[in-house]
């Protein structure tokens, strides 16, 4: 998996993935969104575009950063999911807490 | 009587993970593609679920071995999946979904959700796991 980050504006970090997130991946993400709330940055955007798999081991990685990023003051968002992550998503309720934006540049917009 | 394709991977962890069982699936859906859509992905990330499981578990203190069988027919897909790894004392009646934020715990409720039969069983040394999901209309 390939991750890209990128400080845009007031502070927000997007993270655009690129692959599977999986077993092999997680741990990856997990490094990226604590680096992204070490340095300052709590507001964290998942831009999903690119994942077409994520498995439970992926949604670790995600409630991990959700929860680092909260107890920062800041917030993790997810953006463009494909139809195989809304359906895990789905699946184990975590919809209920990530909620799912159109695209990264929307998620923090309010 | 239903014609059946079988379809054969042997893992060896490490070096092999989980992006095998995706390329080996890979190779299914494209022989396959009157499996909608849907079922592949759902089917996908049971199967990938349970390998990661298999190997999480397994390869803590070892290496573990793998054999995957997988079968097509026009109506269902079929996987029997056995391992080397310790025998497991698993009752999957007993892993229910945890909340919201746990990081863990999510495995094998999310197999059970995603396909229709999901079945663990050991002998011989071996633990059998059978999975099988029969295609959306």
């Amino acid at each position: 998996m390939e991750i890209h980050s990128k400080l845009v504006g007031e502070g927000v970090t997007v993270l655009k993935l690129q692959g599977k997130l999986n077993m092999v991946s997680a741990p990856r993400l997990r490094e990226e969104v604590h680096a992204a709330v070490a340095a300052g940055n709590s507001r964290v955007a998942i831009d999903l575009t690119g994942v077409d798999f994520i498995d439970s081991s992926g949604l670790g990685a995600l409630i991990n950063g959700l929860k680092a990023a909260r107890q920062a003051g800041g917030d993790l968002r997810i953006a463009a999911p494909s139809e195989q992550v809304r359906l895990v998503l789905e699946l184990t309720n975590i919809d209920r807490v990530l909620k799912a934006y159109e695209n990264a540049e929307s998620a923090f917009s309010d | 009587m239903i014609e059946m394709t079988v379809y054969k991977r042997h893992l060896s962890v490490p070096p092999d993970d989980v992006d095998e069982v995706h390329e080996f699936l890979q190779g299914i859906w494209d022989e396959n593609p009157h499996i909608p859509l849907r079922d592949r992905f759902s089917f996908e990330t049971a199967l990938v679920e349970l390998a990661s499981n298999i190997i999480l578990y397994s390869v803590v203190t070892s290496s573990v071995t793998c054999d995957i069988v997988i079968e097509t027919s026009t109506d269902q897909i079929n996987a029997t999946i056995s391992d080397n790894g310790d025998l497991v004392d698993l009752a999957l009646d007993e892993h229910i979904m945890p909340d919201e934020f746990s990081e863990s715990g999510r495995g094998i409720p999310l197999i059970k959700a995603l396909v229709d039969n999901f079945e663990y069983g050991n002998s011989e040394n071996k633990n059998t796991w059978r999975m099988s999901k029969r295609y959306q209309q």
